[in-house]
């Protein structure tokens, strides 16, 4: 039992770093607010707002939203921390929202929660490249900060040559989100991709080819602490043919590098492949299997992939590891193409996991 | 003076913190002696999961609650120890209930999203995943009218994670996997949780059937299932939401995908490493994603719900299911048509959530047409 004490004194002396409470001893001192990670995660409330000093008093001390329709106490937990008393909502206070701390029903104080100084952007769309099949599957969305998640489609517009064009992108509860919160994976429906499926055929394909589009993301979309991108991003692109072929890594082109040198092994692909799949599918492994530690960065409108070893390339045999599951922009695989038409004789297509390619390393 | 009062203060309270701790931990023994009888904490240890997002909720045996994290990939075991069986629920009713939840998180009602929504089958509690605008998942435990929230820290717990092949889940510097979930949904059936999903990486539909309780062994199955194929083509989309039930005495994963086709499956067929495909049996419109399914019994026959985006609720009975011997492998030619087994359309629109209250109610969470989110009961007339 005493060893339950003293962790939870530990814990509440945790949850209020010391810096983040205001110290002014001249009473009446006013609220803290506490930040973490930019969220106004609790509020430090000196005794001073509670005149008896009893248990009871603490639990007449109450925290509520300023000017809601429905007035109810917040969610959360209350701590003694030092002289004050530390509410820890269950969810960050709302930035731009007001609140106000109640004692025997009197409001005795209210708290502003400042708006966020600065605010999210769109750093980049993947793929990069403004020529797309009419197959494609995928477009990635890279934000500069964590965004709100799961309203996603409430905020894209997709024009086709000026007209909204409804129904691209899946409905998916949940968002594809990285762990961040900060690269969208958005699908293309892949039922009205693939032919002959009755969405396909009563929808019909979700770009047509030879159109113009336009991916708009409105400036009403929020990061996660409710600042708004500071203008509408678009992202143009036009539509070409289907791309029913898999990349065939034999016409790659790899460059040597260099024994001794922390050079770059670049190669050099024909078509632009898929953004995320190309920083996780490709790999450089030594005579022993290992795969090598190092960087990598996709130049070139992900046509070129750029690894820097960690250490100097060593003499020895080194090759180039690739998944099978590497697809281009439009879900073909390596081993199989995105649609399987299963009346089509098919070239055989392989099973195996991984196409070792040589990789020379000059003296 | 400030001083000497807080240290009194804080004696008081801290004799009451010791007491709620002894009662919680004395609590905490006896019910997890109770429940160790039955096998089902195995596995299970004290402590806070660390729960990155609520992706889907499903009840388990004794009052075990899964939860689905996308995020982090993986399945949490949740003992609520709200394990007492009521067999009927009072009616519930909440009218705004967003509003409602939106003001105890201290929030405005459009910064607030409703995940999931789940009945414990014992107890006929609501447990509710609420999402904030920061990201961070909230559980909330609806009885009656009373909304409050389910402490997720210092609770008994297990989880797995949904990996693949082993090897094949790389991750990175940071030890974080590399591959993005969603889970679309998540049951609990013959002793096993089942989850359906979709990776940020290659498009492949993911389902896998897990044993519970969770084991040292990762027995879980990731299979490869395909619906009927249209024409020539075959599919593997992502399973939207799923249920299982027992049609001419065998036991089938029933699946509904985007543009709302109903696919069998037979479960003793979904082994791992196997291509399983499955039988479609109706179409029930494009342009649709279906949101929940259910299964109530009213006398002697079965019916499914499902609530979807862009229609209203649907009920098919089961024996119509059984009695249709087809396979749908040419597409509905005409826009929005429906084809193959008999559905009902309920006169209710804008289902967002559903679920068995208990054998003759169904909890139900709509957006009305006037813009308000409410919680409500639905008797069996819907039967």
């Amino acid at each position: 039992m005493i060893r339950l004490f003293a962790s939870f004194s530990l814990i509440m002396f945790l949850q209020v770093p010391q810096g983040c409470v205001s110290k002014n001893s001249d009473p009446p001192r006013p609220v803290a607010i506490v930040w973490k990670d930019d969220q106004a995660t609790a509020l430090s409330i000196p005794l001073s707002y509670v005149d008896h000093l009893d248990s009871d008093s603490i639990e007449l001390l109450k925290v509520r939203l300023s000017d809601a329709k429905i007035s109810t106490d917040i969610l959360g937990q209350y701590a003694l921390v030092d002289d004050n008393i530390v509410f820890q909502p269950l969810i960050p206070f709302t930035r731009g929202l007001r609140y106000e701390v109640v004692y025997h029903h009197d409001r005795v104080t209210e708290i502003i929660i400042a708006e966020p100084a600065d605010r999210p952007e769109i750093l980049s769309f993947y793929p990069s490249i403004d020529t797309l099949p009419l197959n494609l599957l995928k477009i990635y969305i890279q934000f500069s900060r964590p965004m709100r998640e799961g309203t996603s489609l409430a905020h894209l517009t997709v024009l086709e040559d000026k007209d909204t064009a409804k129904g691209i992108f899946l409905d998916l509860q949940p968002e594809l989100w990285n762990a961040e919160g900060t690269l969208l994976t958005l699908w293309l429906d892949p039922g009205r991709i693939k032919r002959d499926l009755q969405p396909n055929k009563l929808l019909g394909n979700p770009l047509r080819q030879g159109k113009h589009y336009a991916l708009q993301v409105s400036k009403d979309w929020t990061d996660t602490r409710g600042a708004y991108l500071p203008r509408d991003y678009t992202k143009e692109f036009v539509v070409t043919e289907r791309d029913s072929l898999s990349p065939d890594p034999h016409t790659w082109k790899i460059e040597t590098t260099k024994v001794g040198s922390n050079l770059a092994c670049v190669i050099d692909f024909p078509e632009a492949l898929d953004f995320s799949l190309l920083h996780h599918a490709i790999h450089i492994i030594n005579e022993k299997g290992f795969v090598l530690e190092g960087t990598i960065d996709l130049l070139n409108k992900e046509r070129t992939w750029r690894f820097l070893p960690a250490e100097p390339w060593t003499i020895g045999k080194y090759s180039v590891q690739v998944e099978t599951r590497l697809e281009d922009v439009a879900g073909n695989n390596l081993n199989r193409t995105f649609e399987k038409d299963l009346k089509a004789k098919e070239k055989s297509t392989s099973n195996s996991e991984y196409i070792i390619l040589p990789l020379t390393i000059e003296k | 003076m400030n001083a000497i009062k807080a240290v009194k203060l804080k004696s008081v309270i801290m004799k009451r913190i010791l007491f709620l701790f002894g009662a919680l931990v004395a609590g905490n023994l006896f019910i997890a002696t109770n429940y160790r009888s039955a096998g089902n904490l195995t596995g299970f240890t004290t402590g806070t999961p660390e729960i990155k997002s609520i992706s889907a909720l499903a009840f388990g045996p004794d009052g075990i609650l899964f939860l689905g994290d996308s995020k982090s990939a993986t399945i949490f075991a949740i003992d609520t120890k709200d394990a007492s069986r009521i067999e009927k629920s009072p009616s519930i009713e909440i009218k705004n209930i967003d509003q409602k939840i939106a003001a105890l998180l201290g929030t405005q009602p459009q910064n607030i999203t409703v995940l999931d929504l789940v009945v414990n089958p014992l107890s006929k509690n609501i447990y509710c995943a609420v999402q904030s605008i920061d990201g961070k998942p909230v559980l909330l435990k609806i009885t009656g009218d009373k909304i409050q929230a389910f402490g997720l820290n210092d609770v008994m717990f297990s989880s797995v994670a949904l990996t693949n092949a082993p090897g094949e889940e790389a991750k990175d510097r940071r030890g974080q996997p590399l591959r993005n979930w969603s889970i679309s949904d998540l049951g609990f059936y013959d002793g096993k949780v089942m989850v359906s999903g979709l990776s940020n990486q290659e498009f492949s539909s993911t389902f896998r059937i897990i044993p519970f309780p969770f084991g040292d062994k990762q027995e879980q199955a990731s299979l490869e299932i395909y619906h009927a194929a249209h024409a020539q083509y075959e599919t593997n989309s992502p399973i939207k939401t799923f249920t299982v039930s027992q049609l001419n005495g065998k036991k089938y994963l029933v699946a509904s995908y985007t543009c709302t086709p109903l696919v069998l499956f037979p479960l003793d067929e979904l082994k791992p490493g196997t291509h399983v495909k499955g039988r479609t049996v109706g179409e029930f419109g494009a342009g649709n994603s279906p949101l929940d399914m259910i299964t109530m019994k009213k006398g002697d026959d079965l019916f499914l719900i499902m609530s979807n985006s862009n229609r209203p609720l649907f009920r098919v009975k089961y024996k119509n299911i059984e009695s249709y011997e087809g396979s749908l492998t040419t597409p509905v030619e005409e826009s929005f048509a429906t084809a193959g087994v008999n559905f009902i359309q309920l006169p209710v629109i804008n289902v967002l959530q559903l679920d068995k209250l208990d054998e003759g109610q169904i909890i139900v969470l709509q957006r009305k047409t006037n813009g308000d989110l409410d919680l409500w009961t639905a008797n069996d007339r819907w039967l």
